[in-house]
């Protein structure tokens, strides 16, 4: 069986999938700030619990937390101001 | 005398950096050039937005959910699999990389569906506005799955046959592995949720 770790990272990678459904209701700002909520958590797990950057040198790890970072803020940045 | 940080033998459990430093530059290119895509997308959808605008309409969010859940658990499965060979456990581990392999290709089966479908309504790559950077894009890291998929299927072949495999190599491929889910991550929001 996988460690008990990587299944609660999997069970909330999987929750953050969905919980985007039941938002699409909110305002233009407001689903954009909620997706951009959902990316980065997503990435956050991918990068530090199954990549396992969490120990990893702080350069490694800053470089695949601003990938997501800086390209979320970029597209909700224009996504919004286009609305 | 010189000693590299990333080495494993020269470095504390805080200090571990999985799988090749090779393929960690290979990662950071990779995400780079993804990166550049994405940014083109958006700045083109705000310079155009009337084109894009038609896009998102033809794909289904539903499906788009269905897409991310069969990557994300790929991902999981390989991460079972490096923790089942660590464990000296490889008929597991190929148990888990097979699990892998059916995730994956769950996902080429809907996507290539999802692909069907436009071009039966005429959306190619022709087609301009969202659709021309949705078919490059996407379609880029189809191709990235596939590669994706022949490797974990070379690894399983080789844990199946009992040949003796290196950590570093199967942790590589699952960081490879990871690297595609970290982009179809923001390619979900991009094509399906933003809209």
């Amino acid at each position: 069986m996988p460690s008990r770790a990587l299944c609660v990272a999997t069970l909330c990678l999987v929750l953050l999938s969905v919980l985007v459904l039941p938002a699409s209701g909110l305002g233009a700002v407001g689903w954009a700030a909620w997706v951009l909520l959902m990316v980065l958590g997503k990435s956050w797990l991918i990068s530090e619990q199954f990549m396992e950057l969490r120990h990893a040198p702080k350069l490694w790890r800053m470089a695949l937390l601003l990938w997501p970072l800086l390209l979320g803020l970029l597209l909700v940045g224009l996504w919004s101001a286009a609305q | 005398m010189f000693t590299s940080p990333i080495n494993p033998a020269n470095t504390t459990q805080a200090q571990r950096l999985p799988g090749d430093v090779a393929l960690w530059f290979f990662v950071l290119a990779e995400l780079s050039v993804f990166a550049l895509l994405i940014a083109g997308f958006a700045v083109a959808r705000f310079l155009d937005p009337a084109g894009f605008s038609a896009g998102p309409e033809a794909l289904g969010l539903t499906d788009g959910v269905t897409l991310t859940l069969c990557l994300l658990g790929a991902g999981s499965c390989v991460a079972a699999a490096v923790e089942q060979v660590r464990g000296k456990r490889p008929s597991r581990a190929a148990l888990w990389l097979l699990a892998a392999q059916g995730l994956g290709w769950g996902y080429i089966v809907l996507k290539a569906q999802e692909y069907q479908h436009l071009a039966s309504q005429g959306l190619s790559i022709d087609s301009g506005g969202f659709f021309t950077q949705y078919w490059l894009i996407s379609g880029f890291h189809f191709v990235h799955v596939l590669l994706g998929l022949l490797v974990l299927l070379l690894l399983s072949v080789h844990l199946a046959w009992r040949k003796p495999l290196a950590l570093s190599t199967l942790e590589s491929a699952g960081i490879y592995w990871h690297m595609l889910d970290l982009v179809w991550v923001m390619l979900f929001a991009l094509f399906y949720l933003l809209l």
